[in-house]
């Protein structure tokens, strides 16, 4: 009520916040984060346009590390559970998450799918993201890293065109290179080139989950960057460790948002 | 259109915050929108118009503000040229986002009785 004159008229009152919009996402990936980190597991948001070549990415994965290290997986889509059957089929445990409309995966839906999430020991997690090369970007998950796959056939202006995908991006696959020779208009340089352009560091791995090629690299790289978060390479076995939440946890998380 | 998912975690602030003073009507909303945030101000009206409905914020006007993309070197601060790799040349290394990414709710005015 106004206090000048005592007349009851109501007062407006302004507030300065400074807050950051998407600040309850960022809480529930806080604590995403600090679940993988606790149990040791090195988390991947994997990115890209639909088509990209994702799923295909992981089986790759999944044939290249061939029981070398323990891995598992979410799949984001807007129907089906088509791509985590996939997974499932490549001998990667993996739980599905399904959309409906919404056209990114956010923390608290990785949150939910950890929480369901079969009791697993695990040294790589990886987060197939919704197929969109704009809106999963800007939510955090709790990833350790970002990646992005860029398939060839998507042409060399794709990252000019979409640039908010790649300015946070930590390491590009661009998939499919077994496609080139019949693609004459594409070329790696104009494509690394561009990605110059939106990545400050550009790392890019070129790939073919075809015929195997630049898989080795790929591995190479993410197991490297698990050792550069503090990570041990090889993790001794941790009994009955698991990465889904504890009711504890779970209740705690909620209590977040 | 992730617009609708940024307006409703917008609106849960500015609803958190007008409970908290005990406002009865929530008039103007200020934002700060990065042009490099991935999402479009007009598109953001569109789905703000959508969620505030039925809510205290059905007669507020929302105000975004755009802030354009800036790189610079962390070291000598020079930005890039437009259009250029965003890295600089004479000190060696990568260019930082200073600005432009920004999804920040700044100000709310709202009437307490």
């Amino acid at each position: 009520m106004c206090d000048v004159c005592g007349c009851g008229d109501p007062e407006v009152v302004s507030v300065e916040l400074h807050d950051k919009i998407l600040g309850a996402n960022d809480r529930t990936a806080g604590h995403n984060r600090q679940h993988f980190r606790s149990r040791g597991v090195f988390a991947v948001n994997l990115m890209g346009s639909p088509g990209s070549g994702k799923t295909a990415i992981l089986e790759a994965t999944a044939q290249g590390l061939d029981g070398g290290a323990r891995i598992g997986a979410i799949s984001g889509d807007l129907a089906t559970e088509r791509d985590a059957d996939r997974l499932r089929t490549a001998g990667i445990p993996a739980a599905a998450i399904t959309t409906g409309t919404a056209c990114h995966l956010d923390a608290s839906m990785v949150h939910h799918a950890l929480h369901e999430f079969a009791s697993a020991d695990l040294d790589y997690f990886f987060i197939e993201n919704i197929g969109n090369l704009v809106c999963p970007a800007i939510y955090d998950l709790g990833q350790a890293v970002n990646v992005v796959a860029l398939s060839v056939t998507e042409g060399v202006d794709k990252p000019l065109k979409y640039p908010v995908m790649f300015k946070y991006a930590d390491l590009v696959l661009i998939t499919k290179i077994d496609l080139l020779p019949h693609l004459p208009d594409v070329d790696l340089t104009s494509l690394r080139e561009n990605l110059a352009r939106v990545m400050p560091e550009p790392r890019n791995i070129a790939v073919s989950a075809l015929t195997g090629k630049g898989i080795d690299r790929w591995l190479q790289w993410f197991g490297e960057r698990r050792v550069a978060e503090g990570l041990p390479r090889f993790r001794a076995h941790c009994g009955s460790a698991s990465i889904g939440y504890t009711k504890e946890e779970y209740e705690d998380v909620q209590g977040l948002d | 259109m992730h617009e609708y998912s940024i307006a409703s975690a917008l609106l849960q602030q500015v609803e958190i915050q007008a409970h908290r003073h005990g406002a009865d009507e929530v008039l103007r909303i200020q934002v700060r929108i990065g042009e490099r945030a991935g999402v479009d101000p007009i598109l953001l009206h569109t789905a703000w118009e959508f969620v505030r409905e039925g809510t205290i914020c059905t007669r507020s006007r929302l105000d975004v503000h755009s802030v354009p993309v800036h790189w610079a070197c962390p070291r000598c601060e020079h930005s890039p040229g437009a259009g250029g790799a965003l890295f600089c040349k004479r000190c060696g290394v990568p260019a930082q986002l200073v600005q432009g990414d920004e999804l920040i709710l700044d100000r709310i005015e709202m009437e307490v009785p």
